[in-house]
């Protein structure tokens, strides 16, 4: 699994809102993207997860973003199924297509003709991170709350073996002991050779790598 | 509603309300502002809640954590401008409202803004501009669900460093709700110390549905 970025630019209007973007990530990396209200992180995780030009377009996009050597900007996003996982903070009834997450599980093991010992074992995989999951199996989507949704979303793509996870802002849903959760299971997921980019505006946590959009320009920082 | 706003934040202060979770204040008001309009049915869309609606719509401003883009019109300022004539009872924005809204963005470093169709900003700066819109309805109470999310760290200060200034200088000022979770205080814990800022240990409770 490999994320590359090369001179990405992408502007909704002609005025570019980050320009010459580039950078790598292999798996196992966990990055956190911080930077001002504004700079662009939700729209480089649409441009990296397809749904930038796929689904919605700015005026000016160059360069290219590459997973395992495929053009996310010129392939379909549908041959890149089940590989990205993106989650956002907002609009999630989008991205969920039944009514509940049993009905979610049932069209993921036909989809992929997965099997029961499969979808069964990924759950308590996943449970162990979020014991609130087995409450949530047969709650309708319309009568969860957003945290909930957010969960519910993650463990879809969980279960459909998604390699790269997205996630858009949403931690500042969960309070704080849950969101030390969210950060073992993106290490859970870095120790099966995924990689994870969530959003992050407050407190920089310590042992994840940074990216940070700002003035048209992304920076990288290590951790110590 | 609005008894229940009236009985419990009497108006000579601020307050700051712990929540169960980040979302209690959110839910709670969507709970009772938004969804008897989705039930559809007779009793809520053209009786009492309805005729009562337009009412609490001076009255409460609202700021939900995370909100999709409900614009009107073509551009962030006059948006603003459209907001503020309304309050005061304009049919029509005026130059002098316009010239208010710039003032006002660029008091957060938004002016950038002002031209922009707001329905392609990102979702921290949907959520300044839909602070501004309701700052400028002159409501008496202002709900902020929880100021932290969707806005950085910068934000969040200019938030307080404008209610700060408005404090001394705007007159009617209004109600400020703000919810925090005893997990996180970083962002407001100079106001617990505060005279005119009041905690209100749990979400009061709401015996009756009607607004």
């Amino acid at each position: 699994m490999l994320l590359c970025i090369k001179n990405l630019t992408f502007g909704w209007q002609k005025e570019p809102l980050f320009e010459n973007i580039t950078c790598q990530l292999s798996q196992k990396e966990i990055i956190q993207l911080s930077g001002e209200n504004g700079s662009g992180k939700t729209t480089l995780l649409h441009l990296i997860s397809g749904l930038i030009p796929h689904f919605s377009r700015g005026e000016l996009l160059t360069g290219e973003i590459f997973i395992n050597e495929r053009s996310v900007l010129k392939e379909p996003p549908k041959s890149f199924f089940p590989t990205i996982a993106f989650i956002p903070g907002i609009n999630l009834d989008f991205f969920l297509l039944t009514e509940s997450l049993r009905q979610e599980m049932l069209l993921t093991r036909s989809i992929l003709k997965a099997s029961e010992i499969m979808v069964e074992k990924r759950f308590n995989e996943f449970s162990n991170f979020f014991p609130d999951l087995s409450e949530l199996i047969d709650m309708p989507f319309k009568q969860m709350q957003i945290n909930h949704k957010i969960v519910a979303l993650t463990f879809i793509f969980y279960l459909q073996n998604a390699q790269l996870y997205l996630f858009d802002e949403v931690m500042t849903t969960f309070s704080e002991s849950i969101i030390q959760q969210w950060y073992s299971f993106f290490e859970w997921l870095s120790s099966n050779g995924c990689i994870t980019i969530f959003v992050n505006h407050h407190q920089q946590v310590k042992q994840f790598p940074q990216w940070f959009l700002m003035d048209k320009k992304l920076t990288v920082q290590n951790q110590d | 509603m609005i008894e229940w706003l009236d009985q419990n934040f009497p108006i000579d202060k601020n307050y700051l309300v712990c929540q169960n979770h980040k979302e209690q204040l959110n839910s709670f008001l969507m709970e009772r502002l938004v969804e008897p309009f989705h039930s559809g049915r007779k009793h809520n869309l053209w009786g009492e809640v309805a005729e009562r609606l337009p009412l609490i719509g001076k009255k409460l401003g609202w700021v939900p954590n995370k909100m999709p883009a409900i614009f009107l019109t073509e551009t962030v300022e006059n948006e603003i401008a459209d907001a503020l004539a309304a309050s005061e009872n304009y049919l029509q924005s005026t130059h002098n409202h316009f010239k208010i809204a710039r003032n006002l963005l660029s008091r957060f470093n938004l002016l950038n803004l002002a031209q922009r169709n707001p329905l392609f900003l990102s979702e921290g700066e949907t959520k300044i501009i839909w602070f501004l819109i309701q700052w400028v309805k002159k409501p008496t109470y202002l709900i902020i669900g929880y100021l932290p999310s969707s806005l950085s760290v910068q934000k969040v200060k200019d938030v307080f460093n404008f209610l700060n200034t408005e404090r001394k200088t705007s007159n009617p000022y209004p109600v400020i709700i703000l919810g925090y979770h005893p997990d996180r205080t970083d962002w407001c814990g100079e106001l617990f110390s505060l005279r005119e800022w009041q905690v209100i240990p749990s979400l009061p409770q709401l015996r009756r549905t009607r607004i």
